[in-house]
């Protein structure tokens, strides 16, 4: 059976598995800082909606209305405890927190409660909420508007984290996070957003806790997390390319907590060689993980020691030549591959 | 129900063993505490009873096989139950069997530690490459990394393993016929021979000799013999004499009685003292237990007995472990003097010739006396030439003495404590 698709960017994907969700669902509900934006307020009637800073939820306040597309003020711990509350009492609320630099101010509402009511409730309270948030560097949006920070949350019982690296996952992603019962962070990469691919247009479900294998080869493993996930896409084609014609596998985990620790144990078991890439910070971090992953259980497949390529122990540079010097490149993953063969 | 009938551990120092003789027939019927088979590990050979009562559906161990223990032997079962091929069961490998309760992590592979000349010597070996070794059955030390200074892995295992296959093939495997009979290397000949080899290969072991005077010995056995046969029943030797006297000496040489470990150097509190005792397709060394301190008439009563049993093929592992010092006599066999291989992982072994009356020179007289040769082997890591030759001079002097060795005093009962 053919999926009639189509390409449109990441952004595109983004708000239509919105759409459709809220479409689907009348208990969906968006809320967060500008994510309708003008339109419909008293004297702005002719300005379209902003959707979003950056645009990613225009034009759903005008066919959802105010009541199911609601600005807040710029009070990250007032909405996102509210968009806790409201979902613990049956809506399927979306929140957006603008940047995820920004979940200092929220942490209480998303950690010591969002992410504990289940538990703590024996399971007789469910928290169906979403937190959509920006992340990544090379915006040159400077330090406070630029982290990854998803292992974080990664680290939190109780709590979804999902970072898709290409539109059609944004999509499934998006939609499968909105119909789980539990608190889901989803991780939208800034740069990701004018990218395209091809995508199903009707519904399109992508099941939390499953890794993709866009690349696959049997000299190298890496493992990639979102944008990095089209950088070791690059680097595996010069390998390829290269005189010694490596063959790397591509690994996308698409969710890293729950994290397809299968996938990639497979795939070390058959390559011997793991590389893990991660724009995020390196310590107790995402790479680090997957490596004592892949050491506590694919040890004695192991023919090199784990390379991992992050950005370093420091926050986002806003100086443009240091900014790029920060995040990984197609070159370090190529490089590391090497070191391991 | 299948159950499984595993190499057994008979004794605490036991890692592997033999089937030598299945004494019931895949097919029949076994009755759980009957007799099953027979077993040879490195010390002894024993009947092993049956874990069940069924039908032995198959019997997976070859005959003289060795195998370590917790190993797939046989599968006892009822009449319609399905056996695996035998060679699918000898496929698998054994459970790894725990020291302790919790488990213990498997050994590293042989090959980590091994030093000294070899093509891949100082290269790292990746975790892969080590696992692929083991699979192939390859001695990972004997691999080279593809470069210098880089790790030895996956790839260059099986490189290595291709090329050593490849040569193998290009070798005939023919081999000319042997003229003249083949005897299988098997059974406790077999262990004999690795245990003793493996003394010589792991231990710095020297010889010293010296030919004492007998006349003691000769002496205080005329004088006990008659009596002591008519006491006992049992036939008093001068191997008994010598347990006695190498025993109660050896409280004042506690290196020769000692063992080397891993955590230094053991001294017993007592002295076991083994006799190595000649079968006919082997040799075997039962131990004497607490011979620096118990009569001469329980020793004697010891020695027989367990000689009877060695004979007969009926020592129990217990009766042949943890010996502190051995004593190999030949000279009932005719002959002088030889140098014996210490038994594992004792320090020292004495040799004994026969007795024979000679001229010896006494106060510028010649005079006939009945002299014997001792040859002492003793483990030069643990002990020097000048005490190792004190004690063979001071035994010496104790077989000379026409009087018995003064007795040590009694022991007083056993007390609390």
């Amino acid at each position: 059976m053919a999926v009639a698709t189509r390409t449109i960017t990441f952004r595109e994907a983004v708000n239509e598995a919105l759409r459709q969700e809220m479409a689907r669902d009348p208990d969906v509900v968006l809320l967060g800082e500008d994510v309708a934006g003008g339109a419909t307020v008293p004297g702005f009637e002719h300005e379209d909606a902003w959707g979003g800073v950056l645009g990613v939820t225009k034009g759903l306040v005008q066919d959802f209305g105010r009541e199911r597309v609601l600005d807040t003020p710029i009070s990250e711990s007032g909405f996102i405890g509210a968009a806790v509350g409201a979902a613990a009492t049956g809506l399927r609320p979306v929140a957006e927190l603008m940047f995820v630099d920004f979940f200092g101010v929220c942490m209480d509402q998303i950690f010591n409660q969002g992410a504990k009511l289940r538990y703590m409730f024996g399971g007789k309270a469910r928290v169906p909420l979403v937190i959509r948030t920006m992340i990544g560097a090379g915006f040159r949006a400077a330090g406070q508007h630029s982290g990854c920070h998803y292992s974080v949350f990664t680290h939190m019982p109780g709590l979804k984290t999902v970072v898709p690296s290409n539109p059609a996952d944004a999509k499934g992603l998006l939609a499968a996070a909105i119909r789980d019962d539990d608190p889901v962070l989803f991780f939208e990469h800034k740069l990701l957003y004018d990218t395209t691919g091809e995508v199903p247009e009707g519904e399109h479900l992508v099941e939390l806790g499953r890794a993709a294998v866009p690349r696959e080869g049997d000299g190298a493993t890496v493992v990639a997390i979102g944008r990095m996930v089209n950088l070791a896409l690059e680097a595996a084609e010069t390998l390829a390319g290269a005189g010694a014609g490596v063959e790397v596998e591509v690994i996308d985990p698409r969710t890293l907590s729950p994290l397809d620790d299968e996938a990639i144990l497979s795939s070390v078991r058959k390559t011997g060689r793991l590389v893990v890439v991660d724009e995020d910070n390196p310590r107790c971090s995402m790479a680090t993980d997957i490596a004592a992953l892949v050491a506590a259980q694919a040890f004695d497949h192991l023919d090199a020691p784990p390379q991992l390529v992050t950005a370093p122990h420091t926050p986002v540079p806003f100086a443009p030549v240091l900014e790029d010097f920060y995040i990984p490149t197609p070159e370090r993953i190529a490089q590391a591959v090497q070191a391991t063969l | 129900m299948l159950t499984e009938v595993r190499m057994p551990k008979l004794g605490m120092a036991m890692k592997k063993g033999a089937v030598t003789k299945w004494l019931k027939a895949e097919g029949e019927t076994v009755q759980e505490g009957a007799e099953l088979f027979e077993l040879a590990t490195e010390k002894i050979t024993a009947v092993v009873p049956s874990p069940a009562s069924g039908l032995l559906g198959r019997v997976v161990a070859q005959l003289g096989a060795e195998l370590p223990v917790g190993a797939l032997l046989a599968l006892i079962g009822e009449p319609g139950d399905t056996f695996p091929p035998r060679e699918e069961l000898a496929a698998q490998p054994p459970p790894v069997a725990p020291a302790f309760p919790i488990g213990a992590p498997p050994a590293p592979p042989e090959a980590a530690t091994r030093a000294g000349g070899r093509p891949g010597d100082g290269a790292p070996v990746s975790p892969a490459a080590r696992r692929r070794a083991r699979e192939l059955g390859v001695d990972v030390a004997l691999v080279a990394p593809s470069a210098p200074g880089k790790r030895v892995m996956v790839e260059d295992v099986e490189a290595f393993a291709a090329a050593a296959a490849a040569v193998a093939e290009a070798e005939p495997e023919e081999m000319p016929a042997p003229a003249g009979r083949v005897v299988p290397f098997t059974g406790i000949r077999r262990v004999v021979a690795e245990r003793l080899s493996e003394s010589l290969r792991t231990t710095a072991q020297v010889t010293i000799s010296r030919e004492v005077e007998a006349g003691g010995l000769v002496t205080r056995r005329a004088a006990l013999a008659a009596g002591f046969e008519v006491a006992t029943g049992i036939r008093l030797t001068y191997t008994d004499l010598l347990v006695e006297a190498v025993a109660r000496l050896l409280a004042d040489h506690p290196l020769l009685n000692s063992t080397l470990t891993e955590e230094g150097i053991v001294l017993p509190d007592a002295v076991h003292v083994g006799v190595a005792v000649a079968l006919e397709d082997g040799l075997i060394v039962p131990v004497i237990r607490d011979a620096g301190t118990r009569p001469l008439a329980e020793l004697a009563r010891d020695r027989a007995e367990l000689a009877a049993k060695a004979q007969a093929g009926t020592l129990t592992l217990d009766e042949v472990e943890g010996g502190t010092f051995t004593i190999s006599n030949l000279g009932s066999f005719g002959a002088d003097a030889f140098t014996p291989i210490i038994n594992p992982p004792q320090c020292a072994i004495l040799g004994v010739g026969r007795i024979v009356d000679k001229p010896v020179a006494v106060a510028a007289r010649v005079e006939v006396r009945p002299l014997l040769w001792l040859s002492l082997t003793f483990d030069h890591r643990i002990v020097d030439g000048a005490p190792a030759a004190r004690f063979l001079r001071e035994l010496g002097d104790r077989l000379a003495t026409p009087e018995p060795a003064p007795e040590p005093a009694p022991e007083p009962g056993p007390g609390p404590g």
